[in-house]
């Protein structure tokens, strides 16, 4: 008995220490946080919850009602908003519309504030579109104003059925991937913040295509569980408590943090590692132990890029959940010091997708954790800027051209992947960066806030060159860490660097840089449309030379006059490089500011073009086509030859395959 | 089985002049795609420098954006290779007569004579392969339904991706097991229609698959022909792999070694019939000894 009160005490101490210790270090407002008791039934697959809410008032406008966002709803019927868009439909799994424990919801028991249970005034709201049959953002009307600087708290008590697992939350089998799950609440913005005109509530509906938004807080979540179960969360665990009734409660607290997920499963095989303070912890599949390194050791290059270049991870400590077979729909998901990767058995080490996901989901701890902002509104901020560092990782820890496949000769890099993924599209002109994620009605949001945004900021450095690049991207993390940024302050910044380091317009022109590669869905398509030349004959014929005819017939080496025509076929205008290689081995670089729809280089002399290379270092890769970039009159016939060998080999072997 | 594999191999190497000439037929047909494409392929590409990225090693920006500029060629070349493959179907069966019935026969090894061992039995193979393909649709539906069930109530149940993955590979391995059976089962047919001259096809496949139950080791003999070519094509892509295929030379060098390896397959495919022949003789042969000696024991019995 004095032994389990001694542990008691000591882990009671330990959890003060802990929050005492985080207390001195605080990173962001903390307006918004959380002390929740949440017991999981692993039978009905559903939770019951107490949610004490803090939250302050940090604005300057006084605030009449809350809103909350109910997630979990999305997933109550075929008519909620979510299910509507994605025709019930999300990155391949679907929902099971034949099994009445596939679908999940969440019910507000009580409200409570100042000791009013204010419930039954609270009512569903639908700022995004007018589906009254969606329940994903609850408004309560408050008895009195909050003003600014003033708190409140807000005493939920609610239940949740998890759904079977879809849009990255929910349980298959005794697995449970806990996200979304609890009331949580909007973003009170002033007028003029991010571009609005009006203060209020950010607090939009659950969307097929949208992440989400949140104010920072601290959060301490006790979760109960049967005692076989290994459970993962955000946060550090503090503490555990065994309860005489088969289960067990796990403490974990988490400061500075927007959000809390967390994770169950009698099955996981815990890996532990470290990388200089940080606890890495890997809750992996029994048959996929043989792969834990490869969620270690991404994780730690992606720790140590991102150090090294943004900032150091704020953090005590990270979860690696890998989902089983089974619920892969829970794969490739982020949420602060917590993320869920994806692997299969067997799969060989040529196949990266287990390194580009855990560095993609670790990524998201920065674009989104840490610069908070608005997933609904500005995906482009979070998916894009951190696909382009996932980009930058895979391609310098795992090669340039060979980080996402290197197998049986077959290569493929991460960051020409992002960009033929913009390129190829059969419509590039669906949507555009900066659109508010739920209306891309064409299609084009997957495009639009990743590939595409992440090779137009890897164009940017490719103009500015890393070491600006890396200044503007230092500027933007510490101005902007445990804050909402918007675009503007992302380009006000890059201006800034621009103007300090006095880089001419005619390199780039910021705004214009932006106005047609973020807000409009213009392309960029410049092609070498032809290369001629002609001899200019010498001087010869009849002349009058002071009123007496004479015959002139020179004798000089032979004169050309050589030229080439660069055409824009997009209406982006980008200043380029232009390449221009002459018969005698001679190179000249031209620059053109690319405004023109025709430009014409024209030379004289005793040599001819051969080729002509528009940006031969291919940095602009928002190029549509570096196929027509270049030009050649010297004809090669290798490559045909080639391929046309492995047609005649292949249709010979297809052939006896019949015989 | 292992003295009809090399008895089958000395006929075959007897027979080089007729395995040329099949090998020149399928360099023939081969070049009527090939130089067309080779032809389109050089106008469409010529002038950028992006293709010449596909020399080196395989680029996969090269690769995606020459493909999507000769994609109308590749449409039409892939259709082109269907309909060549169709028509090679129907000269597979062709040259199986003159393998099957003039392959180590010194004499008669012309190629006139070949080709006129082809037309004979061309329509009753023929009729052969048609049932054998009948019977092979039914068998691939008759495996892949039962598969994709047991697959689909698996994903559901199973805890462990490899047992999903071991169910699958052993539903390919049988399904492969039953195609060669019924191969094997074609080749005895046509061996016995040749040798019985006879025409009554469907009879003959059902004694073939008796004498498939009843030799198993035919089926073993397939399976070692089938496994050659895979191990030189492991061989030749590691070679390619090596040479590097990025200059005219290595084309060229590439191209033959390709080209030798074709007319392996063909020496293969051939090795293989002939010593289907050489084994389905030799257990006919032991079947109607042990029958004679048998009337000989009953014979010899006194009389009571």
């Amino acid at each position: 008995m004095k032994y389990k009160l001694f542990l008691i005490l000591l882990s009671l101490s330990i959890s003060l220490l802990y929050s005492q210790n985080l207390e001195d270090n605080k990173l962001s407002p903390r307006n918004a946080n959380y002390n929740i008791k949440v017991k999981l039934d692993p039978i009905n697959k559903t939770i019951s919850a107490e949610e004490i809410l803090n939250w302050t008032n940090i604005t300057k406008t006084p605030v009449k009602d809350l809103q909350f966002h109910l997630y979990l709803n999305a997933f109550k019927n075929s008519e909620s908003t979510f299910m509507k868009e994605s025709r019930m439909r999300h990155r391949g799994f679907s929902s099971d519309r034949e099994d009445s424990l596939s679908w999940g919801w969440i019910d507000i028991n009580s409200i409570v504030i100042e000791e009013d249970d204010i419930l039954s005034s609270a009512k569903f709201v639908h700022p995004d579109d007018s589906n009254f049959m969606d329940q994903t953002v609850l408004m309560i009307p408050l008895k009195r104003e909050i003003k600014p600087g003033e708190s409140i708290n807000v005493k939920i008590n609610f239940n949740a059925k998890l759904p079977k697992i879809m849009a990255r939350t929910g349980y298959s089998d005794d697995y449970f991937l806990v996200g979304q799950w609890f009331p949580k609440i909007g973003v009170w913005e002033d007028a003029g913040q991010r571009g609005r005109k009006a203060a209020g509530w950010n607090c939009h509906q659950f969307h097929a295509n949208s992440e989400f938004y949140a104010d920072f807080g601290n959060y301490d979540v006790n979760i109960t569980v049967p005692q076989k179960f290994i459970v993962g969360a955000t946060g550090v665990n503090v503490n555990e408590l065994i309860n005489t009734n088969g289960t067990k409660t796990l403490q974990f607290i988490a400061n500075d943090v927007l959000d809390f997920a967390w994770t169950a499963s009698p099955n996981f095989v815990v890996v532990k590692d470290k990388w200089k303070n940080l606890e890495i912890k890997v809750l992996l599949q029994p048959q996929h132990l043989s792969q834990a390194a490869r969620h270690t050791e991404s994780v730690k290059n992606a720790l140590e890029y991102f150090e090294k270049h943004l900032g150091p991870f704020p953090y005590p400590s990270l979860t690696i959940v890998d989902p089983p077979f089974r619920g892969l729909a829970s794969a490739g998901m982020e949420y602060p010091m917590f993320i869920t990767a994806g692997c299969l058995w067997g799969i060989p080490d040529g196949l990266k997708y287990t390194e580009m996901v855990t560095i993609h989901e670790f990524g998201h701890n920065y674009f989104m954790g840490i610069l908070a902002s608005n997933e609904f509104e500005e995906a482009w901020l979070d998916e894009g800027f951190n696909s382009w560092y996932e980009n930058k990782i895979m391609d310098k820890y795992y090669g340039e051209k060979s980080s996402m496949v290197n197998l049986f000769g077959f290569r493929i890099g991460d960051t020409e992947s992002s960009r033929l993924d913009y390129t190829q599209r059969k419509n590039p002109f669906a949507g555009k960066v900066n659109q508010f994620s739920w209306t891309y009605k064409n299609g084009g949001y997957g495009t639009n806030s990743y590939s595409k945004p992440s090779i137009v900021l890897q164009t940017l450095e490719n103009i500015l060159g890393s070491e600006t690049m890396d200044e503007v991207m230092k500027i933007y993390y510490d101005k902007w860490k445990f804050k909402h940024p918007g675009t503007n302050h992302f380009i006000n910044i890059v201006k800034e660097v621009v103007n300090n380091k006095k880089i001419p317009a005619s390199k780039i022109d910021v705004d214009k840089f932006f106005d047609q590669l973020i807000n409009s869905n213009d392309i960029c398509d410049y092609k070498v449309t032809s290369i001629a030349s002609y001899s200019v004959p010498a001087k010869t014929g009849i002349y009058d030379d002071e009123k007496i005819k004479t015959f002139v017939n020179e004798k000089k080496e032979k004169e050309f006059e050589t030229k080439t025509i660069i055409t824009r076929l997009g209406e982006v205008k980008l200043p380029i490089e232009i390449k221009i290689v002459f018969d005698d081995g001679t190179e000249i670089l031209e620059n053109w500011n690319g405004e023109s729809r025709n430009k014409t280089f024209k030379y004289f002399g005793n040599k001819k073009i051969e080729t002509v290379h528009i940006d031969p270092k291919n940095k602009i890769l928002v190029e549509m086509s570096f196929y027509n970039n270049s030009l050649t009159v010297k004809n090669s016939s290798s490559v045909a030859w080639k391929y046309a060998a492995k047609v005649l080999f292949w249709v010979q072997n297809s052939m006896l395959s019949l015989f | 089985m292992f003295k009809s594999y090399i008895e089958g191999f000395l006929i075959t190497i007897k027979s080089i002049k007729l395995i040329t000439t099949i090998y020149g037929i399928t360099l023939l047909l081969g070049l009527l795609v090939a130089i067309p494409f080779f032809n389109s392929m050089k106008g469409s590409i010529s002038g950028s420098l992006l293709p010449m990225e596909l020399l080196k090693n395989f680029d996969y920006t090269s690769y995606i954006e020459t493909g999507s500029e000769i994609s109308d060629l590749l449409a039409l070349t892939i259709s082109l290779i269907k309909w060549m493959g169709a028509g090679y179907f129907i000269f597979g069966i062709f040259f199986t007569g003159g393998i099957i019935s003039l392959f180590g026969n010194n004499e008669v090894n012309k190629v006139s004579n070949f080709f006129r061992e082809c037309s004979y039995n061309f329509w009753r193979f023929f009729r052969t392969v048609l049932y054998v393909l009948i019977l092979q649709l039914i068998s691939f539906v008759a495996v892949l339904i039962p598969a994709y069930l047991v697959l689909k109530s698996m994903q559901k149940t199973v805890e462990s991706e490899s047992t999903l993955v071991y169910t699958a590979i052993g539903f390919l391995l049988f399904y492969i097991m039953i195609f060669s059976i019924f191969n094997v089962i074609s080749d005895i047919t046509k061996i016995k229609l040749l040798k019985e001259d006879s025409r009554k096809v469907i009879r003959n496949i059902w004694s073939s698959l008796k004498f498939v139950i009843n030799n198993p080791a035919v089926i073993i003999l397939y399976l070692l022909h089938y496994l050659a070519p895979l191990i030189l094509l492991a061989g030749y892509l590691f070679v390619e792999n090596i040479i590097g295929v990025s200059s005219g030379f290595t084309i060229f060098l590439v191209l033959i070694i390709q080209q030798f390896y074709i007319w392996m397959r063909i020496f293969n495919k051939s090795w293989l019939i002939v010593s289907e022949r050489v084994f389905y003789d030799f257990k006919k042969l032991t079947s109607v000894q042990v029958k004679s000696d048998q009337n000989e024991i009953e014979n010899e019995i006194p009389a009571v």
